[in-house]
């Protein structure tokens, strides 16, 4: 399907040779901010730009999951907005209940994505249309839940989440690691783990790269469908509750229109929107290629016109170098 | 496409009541008690007995601001005697206030309120009202069509001038300042940057540094700050103006975060949370939208026309800066209290 | 005297791998029913798909009402006179019966811009009440029978000034009063000198109104007869021709107990099939395209829905709603589109291989990814699937060793019974012979084999038995070589007067 013509004989070789583009290319981009701004490559930057690209992150990893069963979920957004408001709410009321509070946040958006599961993988509504459904729906939800208005949130281990380290900077010169990098780490090594050795993983692959074959092979394609929107609702759960803690309040319109940063990534990151082909390692450097761009375009002080236009342009140049490489 | 599907869904039906059901609590039951109000009305003269029914078109009630306008309407429906509020809530599509106007003056209403939501597509709302000879009064935001009766609002750049104000006074007029866009484009974007830009020219001692664009988020705007942060040691920022309050939060998160707590940061609309951050002394500065004051004098202009009154054309009221904790409680309880 | 209306002569076309038209010809004369005749495969549709201008001959002449033409493309056939009929009806079903016959051709007023529905339903009225067709011009298709859309084409042919008209298996769909009309309509139409070429595998239908028949082989042209001159035995031969060759590896296996057996197995798609197959036995499935084969076996494996019937597996009924089942009770299928059904082209050799047996490979919670490799590649060695390491995309091996790959991929968990739909279509020589002699080695170790295939050289060498399946119905069974080609042809074209050798 990927490849007509005839292919390097060593398919391994290929597969590093494309991670690695990948890579020359992430790495051209920071070596280009690091002549342009000295700033960029300080401490406090590469943390900052690590902290920034964390939301974005967890969302393009399940995005991942979805794309790669051929699918699509453009619910995100609204799903980690309900996980932090769900939480926020709760701290409000009983401020003692901080991982119970997190926890009903996070499942709250795994139960929403259940809607769209169950549209595509029962009813079998494309998922562009499905999730659409859900996004509106989980939008009103979230609107009604929060009254529209932002819930402030005051608990610091929750604040942490989004803001804080693992030790204190100051103490190791400005060397530390961000909490929601801690979060991101772990979320990605789980699903790699998840879609490189567990059949659960295979299937997903299976099912994206050819259902009917799938189906053939005894899989029950339905409940792989289903179980990956779900499993999606709760990493966009995560990042709702990373997002909250680092804008400090639970807000029923937070990440409106993340969507496309996520799918973004998980293409730059050279997952096929065809389905089949994906990696999350490719989805990590596709989020902080997004993350790096923003970032070094404001160290420059470019204007926001501009910064509009370059990003356009570098992302098409990413793919299509991605794409070069992964003809040859 | 929409619509269809919603209706489609189950689950999203039942949504949409809960939201209509909100929304229409306070009027429900106002179709048969109006009818008589309205018949009684036109053989009564204009005496204390009459109660005007008004019919008010807004923007979508998701937004905070839009929900403190209707909070406050609400309360005027309740204080005032002689008007009854019938209110709609637009849901963000111009399609659906243009029809909304249209079945409000169907049904009768003695005059319409609008807070619309397009600059040129809500015009035709205008014509409707004209040809039905019903006042129509503009609030907030007003139309291209100019053929209304009075608009009460206030002028958007000055919001921009005042921050830049308060800027200046934070930092005593000198220093280095950054400034947080509003979504590149976005009227509000435009008119307040064109204050802000206005007011700097008085102030020669202070320096506009570098400008951004947070798109009105929280999130990117801590992102941008964090960036400058990190670009500029400290005592080379010395405030921070954002096109709105939750950018401004945005930005306090990300100093308070650096430590960076000497950076002064000044935002425009009153959100809660920044009412909050000035009182706890964390943000310098807001411009409240007084939207409860404009409220009130955009119904009393309109009974004031459907008593006889000659129309006002233009009524503008100010914006409130708010700076200290007293002014900032004020706001707190006004709003609290709905 | 009749003269010639189309000749094409010396007609080449190729396929990557397949010759699928080689010195094809035909020669129709003006106003004659003419059948052409061959076996699945032979080139039939592929010869009138150049004549429409759907392919383009690599080699050849076509004439035309009496000057050579080019065909670019079905619109400029029409406008030649060349209509065609496809099997597959494809009318606007949204849009009306008038609406379709003028479809492209619309009456319009005003210069050309609008269209003229009244005039166009007008003419329409006129043309049905021609062909006595007892059907509203502003009736919509969807609502009419397949009989009647089919009716609706042919006006649609004939009002367009076709003074040739090509239907491919006209009949497949009808019923018999159907038919009888359709038969009235063709005799009429030849009346009016308009020649039809006629293709249809059913015998009896060419000898009650065909004038000549042209049958086709391998892509090849072989004869052109009158219909008087000839016999149903003689147009079978020409149309089997060749001799079995001794290509097929078949040894002999000692056949023990039966393994699956299947009782009045009945969908919409086949009616009453049982059968049985044994532990060593290759059961042969031969039919023509369209004889119901596959959607039997795709019931069996779960992967269709079938209404009653019992599958019986080693003694025991088995309930099989989808692939997981039949899996579970040692069926496994390689089924006829490996690109569709088979592989996942974007994944690897030993995914591929291992996708049905992770839970062979799977501890609690992950996959032992040593223990996989090794199966997998032991068994890919096994049957010499020609790679480059087990990472190499399946999507990039050739058809051959794609299909050892499935193969592999059920082979490891060593079914009892391995149904295969068309194992050799699509794959050069060489890698033919090897997947025969694979099944001659897995029959060996004790499995039951179904092989369905349209390829009568290969089922008759291959099989220990052979059923022969026509409309979706069991027709006849045959032990090997108890039988010629002859005759399991003709049980597979025929109706029921051909008497099969069960019992």
């Amino acid at each position: 399907m990927k490849n007509k013509k005839s292919v390097l004989s060593n398919e391994n070789i290929a597969l590093y040779v494309r991670s690695y583009a990948l890579m020359g290319i992430f790495l051209l981009m920071c070596i280009a901010f690091a002549i342009a701004s000295p700033t960029f490559l300080t401490m406090s930057n590469i943390i900052g730009v690590f902290r920034q690209i964390s939301t974005n992150g967890i969302l393009a990893i399940g995005m991942t999951l979805v794309i790669i069963t051929g699918g699509i979920d453009l619910s995100i957004g609204p799903l980690a907005a309900i996980a932090g408001v769900v939480s926020a709410m709760i701290l409000e009321k009983y401020p003692d209940l901080l991982l119970p509070a997190l926890l009903s946040g996070i499942i709250a958006a795994a139960v929403m994505s259940m809607w769209t599961g169950l549209l595509v993988a029962k009813m079998r509504i494309a998922p562009f249309i499905a999730s659409l459904s859900t996004m509106s729906i989980a939008k009103g939800i979230a609107l009604l839940a929060a009254d529209g208005v932002p819930h402030t949130i005051s608990n610091a281990a929750y604040i942490k989440i989004g803001n804080g380290y693992l030790w204190d900077p100051n103490k190791t010169g400005g060397l530390s690691i961000p909490t929601p990098v801690l979060v991101i780490f772990i979320v990605a090594v789980v699903i790699w783990i998840v879609l490189n050795k567990t059949k659960y993983g295979r299937h997903i692959y299976a099912v994206g790269g050819n259902e009917n074959a799938a189906i053939a092979s005894g899989i029950n394609a339905a409940r792989v469908k289903f179980c990956t929107y779900v499993l999606n609702g709760l990493l966009c759960g995560i990042a709702g509750i990373v997002l909250a803690g680092r804008i400090t309040s639970g807000q029923p319109t937070a990440a409106a229109g993340y969507e496309m940063d996520a799918i973004t990534a998980v293409i730059v990151g050279g997952t096929s929107m065809t389905g089949g082909v994906g990696k999350i390692g490719g989805t990590i450097i596709g989020a902080l290629i997004i993350g790096v761009l923003n970032n070094g375009l404001i160290l420059m002080g470019v204007s926001s016109y501009y910064q509009q236009i370059i990003k356009g342009i570098i992302i098409a140049v990413a793919v299509l170098l991605d794409m070069k490489t992964k003809k040859n | 496409m929409k619509k269809r599907l919603l209706s489609l869904l189950l689950c999203a039906a039942m949504v949409m009541a809960m939201l209509a059901g909100c929304g229409n609590s306070k009027d429900s039951g106002n179709d048969s008690v109006d009818d008589k109000g309205t018949d009684s009305k036109s053989e009564d003269g204009p005496d204390s007995g009459k109660v005007y029914k008004i019919g008010v078109s807004t923007q979508a009630w998701k937004y905070e601001f839009i929900k403190n306008m209707v909070n406050a309407l609400n309360k005027l429906d309740d204080d005032m005697d002689q008007v009854e509020l019938v209110m709609v809530d637009s849901e963000d599509s111009v399609e659906k206030q243009l029809s909304d106007v249209d079945t409000m003056i169907a049904q009768g209403v003695d005059g319409i309120l609008l807070n619309c939501l397009s600059f040129e597509g809500s015009s035709s709302a205008v014509e409707a009202c004209k040809n039905a000879g019903i006042p129509l009064v503009e609030f907030i935001s007003y139309t291209e069509n100019e053929d209304y009766a009075t608009f009460v609002g206030t002028d958007v750049k000055s919001s921009g001038i005042m921050a830049m104000d308060l800027i200046a006074d934070a930092i005593d007029e000198k220093g280095k300042l950054f400034e947080i866009q509003g979504v590149i484009g976005h009227t509000a974007q435009i008119n307040r940057g064109a204050g802000i830009a206005e007011e700097l020219k008085n102030y020669p001692d202070i320096e506009l540094v570098e400008s951004q664009s947070g798109e009105f988020s929280k999130d990117k705007a801590m992102a941008v700050t964090e960036a400058w942060l990190a670009k500029y040691p400290a005592g080379e920022i010395d405030a921070i103006v954002a096109h709105n309050d939750q950018m401004a939060l945005g930005a306090l998160n990300a100093c308070q975060a650096a430590n960076r707590t000497e950076i002064k940061i000044v935002g425009i609309d009153g959100d809660a949370e920044a009412l909050q951050a000035v009182m706890d002394g964390k943000m310098a500065a807001t411009v409240v939208d007084y939207c409860e004051e404009e409220c009130k004098l955009a119904v009393e202009e309109m009974v004031s026309i459907l008593d006889g009154n000659a129309p006002k054309k233009e009524i503008l009221a100010d914006y409130v800066p708010v700076s200290t904790k007293e002014e900032a409680q004020k706001f707190m309880d006004l709003r609290s209290g709905n | 005297m009749q003269e010639e209306l189309l000749k094409m002569e010396g007609i080449c076309k190729a396929f990557p791998g397949v010759r699928a038209l080689d010195e094809a010809a035909i020669t129709v004369k003006r106003g004659e029913i003419h059948a052409l005749m061959g076996e699945n495969g032979a080139g039939k549709s592929t010869l009138m798909k150049v004549l429409n201008g759907l392919l383009t001959p690599d080699k050849g002449h076509i004439w035309f009402n009496g000057e050579e033409i080019h065909v670019e493309n079905p619109a400029s056939a029409l406008k030649k006179g060349i209509a065609m009929i496809y099997q597959e009806l494809n009318p606007v079903r949204d849009m009306t019966v008038a609406e379709n016959i003028f479809l492209g051709r619309e009456f319009t007023r005003g210069k050309g811009i609008f269209v003229d529905r009244k005039k166009g339903e007008e003419e329409a009225e006129v043309l049905l009440k021609k062909f006595e067709l007892d059907i509203r011009p502003g009736a919509k298709m969807r609502g009419l029978s397949l009989a009647k859309m089919q009716m609706i084409e042919i006006v649609k042919a004939v009002s367009s000034g076709a003074k040739l008209i090509v239907m491919d298996e006209p009949t497949s769909s009808l019923t018999d009063d159907e038919i009888r009309v359709l038969f009235k309509k063709i005799l009429e139409l030849k009346k009016e000198q308009v020649s039809i070429v006629y293709i249809s595998h059913r015998m009896e239908e060419i000898f009650e109104i065909a004038d000549t028949v042209t049958v086709m082989r391998d892509g090849k042209y072989i004869d052109t007869k009158r219909v008087g001159e000839i016999d149903k035995n003689t147009l079978i031969h020409m149309m089997v021709g060749r001799e079995l060759s001794n290509i097929f590896p078949k040894v002999p296996v000692e056949i023990k107990e039966p393994v699956l057996e299947v009782k009045h197995f009945n969908s919409r798609r086949f009616f009453d099939i049982s059968f049985h197959v044994r532990k060593g036995e290759i059961l042969g499935f031969y039919g023509l395209v369209g004889a119901g084969r596959s959607e039997v076996f795709k019931s069996i494996f779960g992967m269709d829905s079938y209404e009653s019937g019992e599958i019986i597996v080693d003694g025991k009924t088995r309930d099989i709603k989808n692939p997981h089942q039949a899996i579970e009770a040692g069926i496994a299928m390689v089924t006829e589109d490996r690109k569709e059904y088979g592989l996942v082209l974007c994944r690897s050799i030993r995914e591929n291989i291992a996708l049905p047996n992770l839970d062979r490979f799977a501890g609690k919670l992950f996959l032992d990814g040593r223990k996989e490799e090794k199966e997998c590649k032991d068994i890919a060695g096994k049957i010499s699937v020609k790679m480059s390491s087990m990472n190499q995309l399946a999507g990039n091996l050739s058809g051959g060793n794609q299909q050892k790959v499935v193969l592999s991929k059920w082979l490891i968990q060593n079914p009892k019974i391995l149904v295969l739909d068309e194992p050799t279509r699509g794959i050069d020589v060489g890698a033919k012979a090897e997947i025969h002699s694979l099944m001659c080695e897995f029959a060996k170790q004790g499995m039951a084999i179904i092989m369905i295939s349209s390829e009568l050289p290969e089922v008759m060498g291959m099989s220990d038995r052979i059923m022969v399946m026509g409309e979706g119905r069991i027709k006849g069974e045959f032990r090997y070589g108890e039988y010629s080609q002859d005759e399991i042809l003709a049980c597979a074209l025929g109706g029921k007067e051909y008497v099969n050798n069960e019992e």
